[in-house]
């Protein structure tokens, strides 16, 4: 999935003074009051921030929305609160990191990844498996509509090649490379292998079917 | 200096009754470093087990989660995988104990100890063929034999202390580790308990009970607890807190128990690391089968345990001597998550008697029990732990089956001399013999079915054609093993070592075979001699299911 095109870009300032980017005509915020559209926007949410102290949200544009999330976050939450905020366009990021707009550094931004580069940070793992609450930022959401979309419906590769290409400690690589080299699914290949009776020669065996063991899959694809 | 890794996949109760082998160890070698390698679930217990000096974390759920949902690479599963185990596999080990003794830890050691052949390893472990290896006969009992025994001789505390070689030393101090805090706030709460329920005579002893299990079969029902703490403040020797996690389903439990007796309780909520301060100082807990029983156990403080549903105390009850077991007579007990209703039924009164003793307050002999029900008291031989029936009604069948199986295996692992049936003094009767009669008759049939299995393998040796009748002649013999007759015993250790067959050459494996075939034989000879010690020493009497109070009680 490749990042999403930018015709025309520019940034606009609202009647109340405040910076406001426009993507390909469409302006990200409220021309009038951008925070008090954050403020009504977020006050729809403040349930979910009740529940989960870490929030996924999908666009970035300049902050106004997510700095009333980051408000609402602290008075729920205290300091105990994390946000990751995912834009595809980086033109956005750099100017809104350069005007210097966020009013907190639990904040992580990511901007101008692909799928499979999002997908392979540790930290975003880690963060995607505490199960974050999801919130999009509307004018965001609609404009990148298939990216966002696709981030939520991403299937990782699972050919041995393209998963060689994600492995970082050599054993494994040269492990999986040596047996599992043309595979379309390697999960598959995997289980396959510890359901047969071959006599051990790699310890990397005794490894790879306790993970059978520990996390079975039983030779389904993954839902 | 030894360096020892203990491999615990399992839960949190099997973590911590894993402080005894532990203590063992470190009373009869200090110098040994002891490491535990549990699932990062459990990571809590760190603060509270004490003894080890290093813990290490396979982090489960993880892996779990990114091996299951696609949107994550199987790379990610894997690597976090081997990387939960690279300081593992960078550390210098003397020994690794199998603790978990299933397919997983049975796979790590093997994956641990395939560049060092000089670990010496406990338990099982697999092998470059993927054949299971037991370490000892006691790795045998432990993987083949307990887990198949509804009424199981042999108490897992003490099977892995005999299969590591190690004696059961007496609990020190520090099982438990406490925080001075947490300490002082539970000694403050006692004793503002203790200064305003005076008594003329002594303290006033306070008993903590544990509301929830893991599993609902394994509760004491909601009414039965509110019965019991009505009692518990009816009498004036003892006052009842209630002990409770930080969970919401926990918390209102206590909350709606707590409105029955208007507010009046005393509720303790505790986290695992308090909740030591908190067992440390009660004067004795009433718990179903909980890891709460287990921390007990470690800090020594005495319990009621209450067997019910899927409980299987037989195998991991209590340690405590000062500790009991309540629980449906074992010949109506069916270790299932459902289907509780022909369980005989504990009561208020029961539990409330249990604790009594429990706390010296009254004898057995004192103790009236509802129908159906046994206590069990902890005692100790050569052996270990032994749970006898001490008051309330039992099955001599199955009692028989327990103590014949545990003296056989006495037999074979500790050379025991003598049979000491004077526990079953008053109930040498017919049944008796009739339990024999079958006994006996299991023998027989197993021997019928050896000779024809030895015959067939001698016959198959000069005649390759005849294998089929030696294999199927095999298969009725190993078919034995699902009877639960004393004799299965031996059979079971046979069936394990064909099972861990190693050699690539038939005529090597079948020659083993013959050579196991003929220990059975002798195994089997060894089991009649039991039955024919027992024999000798039985006379005719009158009842099977009576009331044990009047049995005599072997001395501990």
């Amino acid at each position: 999935m490749g990042l999403p095109i930018t015709d025309n870009y520019q940034i606009k300032t609202s009647k109340t003074n405040h910076k406001i980017p426009v993507i390909n005509g469409i302006h990200l915020h409220s021309m009038y009051h951008p925070i008090r559209e954050a403020e009504n926007f977020v006050s729809n949410h403040l349930q979910l921030l009740q529940d989960k102290k870490n929030i996924l949200v999908f666009g970035l544009g300049f902050v106004y929305h997510i700095n009333q999330i980051v408000i609402e976050l602290q008075k729920i939450h205290g300091d105990d609160y994390k946000i990751v905020v995912i834009e595809p366009n980086s033109e956005v990021a750099n100017d809104c990191l350069a005007l210097n707009l966020l009013i907190s550094d639990k904040v992580k931004i990511y901007h101008g990844l692909s799928h499979d580069r999002l997908y392979q940070d540790e930290e975003l793992i880690n963060f995607l498996l505490a199960q974050p609450g999801i919130i999009a930022h509307p004018a965001s959401f609609n404009l990148y509509k298939s990216y966002f979309k696709n981030f939520l419906q991403y299937k990782a590769p699972l050919s041995t090649e393209q998963i060689l290409m994600v492995l970082r400690e050599e054993p494994l690589k040269k492990f999986i490379a040596d047996r599992f080299i043309n595979e379309d699914d390697l999960q598959v290949a995997l289980w396959d292998y510890s359901q047969s009776n071959h006599r051990i020669v790699n310890k990397l065996d005794f490894l790879f079917f306790a993970l059978e063991e520990i996390a079975p899959l039983n030779g389904d694809t993954r839902k | 200096m030894k360096n020892v890794l203990i491999i615990n996949l399992r839960r949190l109760g099997d973590i911590y009754s894993t402080g005894h082998l532990i203590n063992s160890i470190k009373q009869n070698s200090p110098a040994t470093t002891i490491s535990l390698l549990i699932y990062k679930e459990f990571e809590n217990i760190t603060r509270s087990l004490g003894n080890v000096d290093q813990f290490f974390f396979i982090d489960r759920k993880k892996i779990t989660s990114l091996r299951k949902n696609p949107i994550f690479s199987p790379a990610l599963a894997i690597e976090k995988f081997y990387c939960d185990l690279v300081n593992i596999q960078k550390t210098n080990w003397d020994q690794i104990i199998n603790f978990s003794n299933d397919k997983i830890g049975s796979y790590l050691v093997s994956y641990l100890t395939a560049d060092n052949p000089n670990i010496e390893c406990f338990g099982i472990k697999y092998l470059t063929s993927q054949t299971m290896t037991r370490s000892s006969d006691w790795a045998i009992m432990l993987n083949d034999i307990l887990p198949c025994y509804t009424h199981t001789p042999v108490h897992f505390i003490d099977c892995y202390h005999h299969l590591y070689g190690v004696s059961w030393a007496p609990l020190k101090s520090n099982l438990i580790k406490t925080h001075p805090k947490h300490d002082q706030s539970v000694q403050e709460v006692l004793e503002k308990i203790k200064k305003d329920t005076p008594l003329t005579n002594g303290e006033i002893q306070v008993v903590g009970i544990q509301l929830k299990s893991s599993d609902t079969s394994k509760d004491i029902p909601a009414e039965t607890i509110i019965e019991l703490i009505s009692l518990l403040l009816d009498n004036s020797k003892v006052f009842p807190v209630l002990l409770i996690a930080p969970i919401k389903q926990e918390q209102d439990l206590a909350c709606d128990i707590n409105a029955y007796f208007d507010n009046t309780l005393v509720v303790i909520e505790s986290d695992l690391y308090a909740l030591g301060s908190v067992i440390k100082h009660l004067n004795c807990i009433i718990t179903p089968d909980t890891f709460i029983k287990h921390m007990c156990d470690l800090t020594g403080t005495p319990m009621v345990e209450i067997s019910r549903g899927k409980s299987p105390f037989l195998k991991q009850g209590t340690y405590n001597i000062n500790s009991y077991i309540l629980t449906p007579a074992l010949s109506t007990r069916k270790y299932e998550q459902i289907n509780l209703e022909n369980e005989g039924r504990i009561k208020a009164g029961d539990i409330f008697q249990t604790m009594q003793l429990a706390l010296k307050h009254i004898s057995i002999s004192d103790i009236k029990l509802s129908s159906d029900l046994t206590i069990y008291g902890p005692m100790r031989d050569e052996l270990g732990i032994y749970y006898m029936p001490i008051s309330g009604s039992y099955d001599i069948e199955i009692e028989l089956s327990r103590y014949l199986s545990r003296y056989y295996i006495k037999k074979i692992f500790n050379q025991n001399k003598v049979l000491d049936i004077s526990f079953f003094n008053d109930v040498k009767n017919f049944r008796l013999h009739a339990w024999l009669d079958c006994e006996k008759n299991a023998v027989t049939e197993l021997t019928r079915d050896l000779l024809s299995t030895l015959k067939h393998l001698l016959l198959s040796q000069k005649n390759k054609t005849k294998t089929k009748e030696f294999v199927v002649s095999l298969e009725r013999l190993l078919g034995h093993i699902e009877k639960h007759h004393v004799a299965s015993i031996p059979l079971h250790f046979f069936k394990a070592q064909v099972d861990s067959l190693t050699s690539d050459s038939t005529t090597q494996n079948v020659q083993v075979v013959e050579e196991l075939l003929y220990k059975l034989k002798s195994d089997i000879q060894q089991v009649l001699v039991c039955f024919k010690e027992f024999e000798s020493l039985i006379q005719d009497t009158h009842s099977s299911l009576k009331p044990v109070s009047v049995l005599n009680m072997p001395k501990i």
